[in-house]
């Protein structure tokens, strides 16, 4: 099966259908499983950096109320998943320049899908912070900025 | 099991399970996003902890069922006819 999307936007958008619908090239649960037809080779590879269209959503929400908190938590965690996709997706080859260096070189970024899987998880936990006010249980008192998106007290 | 045909998408069972995961996880979706809506509301008029607790429990359901539960039919064991495979040289033995 030829996989329509990797000839338009190879790079930075390749299998990022995938992100949405993880099984359409299918998976070891289902009765198929085409992952060659990508450009990985397994499942795993494939798919290991799913976490779902609502945890993005949250993350999304949560990199916003980040911003808007300037919280060093959730800028940390904001540039790794800046730094992965970078490194990933080798934009401006950075991963090239960084494969010279020793040792850097033996790393597969294939293999680092966790990095970002945690990274956009304590993301999506930032954005239902948010939407939380702050003397809720478990809410994080909006010590600084504009006090998340809840208007809540600060 | 696995089929690594090259017209699988063309397989009209291929394609009823995709059709019906696509619309599980966009129902998903939608209702997650209802949920947020929920939360946000919550919070907005009430501060008790246990009317903002349905919505967050709604969500971490919800979650599950986009992850997890892909993976509901996935059987990790190794076919005993794999593990221990007969061969013909074997069978001879």
């Amino acid at each position: 099966m030829k996989v329509p999307w990797t000839g338009i936007w190879s790079g930075f958008t390749t299998l990022s259908a995938l992100q949405a619908f993880p099984d359409l090239l299918g998976s070891p649960a289902l009765p198929f499983t085409n992952c060659r037809a990508s450009s990985q080779s397994n499942y795993i590879e494939t798919n290991g950096v799913y976490v779902g269209l609502i945890v993005i959503f949250l993350a999304g929400l949560g990199a916003f109320a980040s911003i808007a908190r300037r919280s060093l938590l959730g800028w940390f965690f904001v540039g790794v998943v800046v730094a992965w996709v970078a490194v990933y997706h080798d934009l401006l080859g950075l991963w090239s320049a960084l494969t010279h260096l020793p040792l850097v070189g033996l790393l597969l970024p294939t293999r680092s899908c966790q990095v970002v899987v945690f990274a956009l998880s304590v993301l999506a936990a930032v954005g239902v912070d948010a939407l939380l006010p702050a003397s809720a249980p478990g809410g994080l008192p909006r010590s600084r900025g504009s006090g998340g998106l809840d208007d809540g007290p600060s | 099991m696995a089929t690594n045909a090259p017209d699988v998408a063309a397989n009209s069972t291929v394609q009823r399970i995709l059709a019906t995961e696509i619309v599980w996880l966009t129902t998903l979706l939608v209702l997650a996003l209802a949920c947020v809506l929920w939360l946000a509301q919550t919070a907005s008029t009430s501060e008790s902890g246990h009317r903002l607790l349905l919505p967050q429990l709604a969500l971490v359901i919800l979650i599950f069922g986009q992850t997890g539960w892909l993976l509901r039919d996935f059987n990790p064991s190794i076919d005993p006819r794999h593990f221990y495979p007969l061969t013909p040289a074997l069978k001879e033995i």
